[in-house]
């Protein structure tokens, strides 16, 4: 009985009935917390066009580089459809401050961050004259210079290229694609393959040369329009393929034999200093024969004979515009007596 | 105009999942739940599409519910509204890969009213969208001529 009343009491009360009547979930609860995580916000002044985080995200379509209208201006859109909240643009985000922020992801400033770069930079330190141009250039503080050296640090680096278009010498810093290497190899085999059948079909010329003329030299030109379609059906990155080039033909230093059979006497000294045995005495003719695919172009052979029969040419290439330029000289090398 | 008062203090909904991670769903149950509760707004929640006055639409749309999403649509008496929950309901998420096979965005397959994007949303947003514009799009419904 005694229960019964306090019940009676109970539901009397006016708070009890007071919630009874305006039953609603408490504010708190609907309110978004300041730690949520929200689509990111996105300052367009900040953005260093680095790509990053594009790269680091797992939607498809849901963060795009987008060139504004101002002459040298992209930034990060975000499509909020796609977009999933995960905070890794930010978190990747290497301005500072961040260009993009969202919830507590905008605090993290990772000291090593890998990104899925396609290129690699690396600082020549023979080639470097300490000008130190590169370091106001890089805009996320990867190259730092210590003991005379500058080195550029591989974890911080965007790939952006802004040093290479800082540096004043040409190859002082090297930019390497790491991606496709087999079907870079191809690419580059089949340049040198066709640059020296371009030799090859010049022999005549080539001979014509007075002997041991220092400014006797033949200039050749390749057009680089059929290698580049050859290259294209490989790989369909169009810059990569010119930079490849590029590179290819500024370090390609190619030595050319021209075998004078007729000069030969038949001696058989280059005989046996030959390393790889591409050379083989024809005992009808009375003459050593060379096989062209065998033969390392080592110049020994040049070297060896005393009469004359292999000279040695030195082909270095530079690529121009639309057409590789090829100059071949004869080579300085000694011929020992 | 007491028909659309009255709609706007009762809205039935029902729950599509046409494919995806169901994490937008554990949040429309959170809604349901006594913490959120939704009832408290007046949104009823139904099993059988002829019940309804609204659809809640969450995942990617696969291939195979391409075709079942729309015959269940036609299974809603008029006038009738549909909110697409999620980031796979907009635009297929992070399953619209090269090699999915994904019918999505909803609002290509049927009409949609209403959009919540996240992945997933918070339950408040969910509920914000449907009492703000599940009642303008039925009070505006027109029957298909």
């Amino acid at each position: 009985m005694s229960s019964a009343i306090w019940y009676l009491y109970e539901f009397a009360r006016k708070k009890w009935l007071e919630r009874f009547l305006d039953a609603t979930t408490d504010p708190e609860i609907a309110e978004t917390p300041s730690r949520f995580r929200d689509f990111p916000e996105v300052e367009k002044e900040l953005c260093i066009s680095c790509g990053a985080c594009v790269f680091s995200c797992p939607s498809p379509g849901a963060i795009k580089l987008v060139r504004g209208e101002e002459e040298d201006t992209i930034f990060p859109v975000i499509d909020e459809g796609s977009c999933i909240r995960c905070g890794f643009c930010v978190e990747v985000c290497p301005t500072e401050p961040k260009t993009l922020k969202s919830g507590e992801n905008s605090l993290i400033m990772e000291e090593y961050r890998i990104l899925p770069h396609e290129k690699v930079y690396i600082a020549d330190e023979y080639l470097c004259i300490r000008c130190k141009k590169c370091l106001d250039a890089c805009k996320v503080g990867a190259i730092s210079y210590q003991d005379n050296l500058i080195s550029i640090d591989q974890s911080k680096c965007v790939a952006c290229g802004d040093c290479i278009e800082a540096c004043p010498v040409k190859g002082a810093i090297k930019e390497t694609y790491i991606i496709n290497l087999d079907e870079q190899k191809q690419i580059t085999n089949t340049l040198i393959e066709s640059l020296e059948n371009t030799i090859n079909t010049e022999m005549e010329k080539i001979r014509k040369l007075p002997d041991f003329d220092p400014s006797g030299i033949v200039k050749l030109e390749f057009p680089l329009k059929e290698i580049i379609e050859k290259a294209h059906e490989i790989i369909i990155n169009e810059e990569m393929i010119l930079k490849l080039m590029e590179k290819v033909t500024d370090r390609l230093k190619m030595n050319v034999i021209v075998w004078n059979e007729e000069l030969c006497n038949g001696c058989r000294l280059c005989v046996d200093e030959c390393p790889v045995g591409a050379l083989s005495y024809d005992e009808n003719t009375g003459k050593v024969q060379r096989d062209e695919k065998t033969c390392l172009r080592c110049s020994i052979c040049h070297q060896t004979c005393p009469f004359g029969v292999p000279e040695l040419y030195v082909a270095r290439f530079l690529l121009k515009d639309d057409v590789i330029l090829i100059t071949l000289k004869p080579s300085k090398i000694s011929i020992r007596s | 105009m007491i028909r659309d008062f009255i709609r706007r203090r009762s809205i039935n909904l029902g729950l599509v999942m046409t494919g995806g991670c169901n994490g937008c769903d554990i949040e429309i149950v959170a809604l349901l739940s006594q913490r959120y509760d939704l009832e408290q707004y007046g949104i009823f929640y139904h099993n059988n599409p002829r019940e309804c006055d609204a659809l809640l639409v969450t995942g990617t749309v696969a291939k195979q519910w391409q075709e079942k999403l729309v015959e269940l649509y036609n299974k809603v008496p008029e006038p009738k509204a549909v909110v697409a929950i999620g980031a796979c309901a907009l635009s297929g998420g992070i399953f619209q890969q090269e090699t999915g096979k994904v019918a999505a965005p909803v609002r290509e397959i049927i009409p949609v009213d209403a959009e919540v994007p996240g992945c997933p949303p918070r339950p408040a947003e969910i509920a914000i969208a449907v009492l703000k514009h599940v009642p303008p799009a039925l009070a505006s419904y027109r029957r298909k001529s």
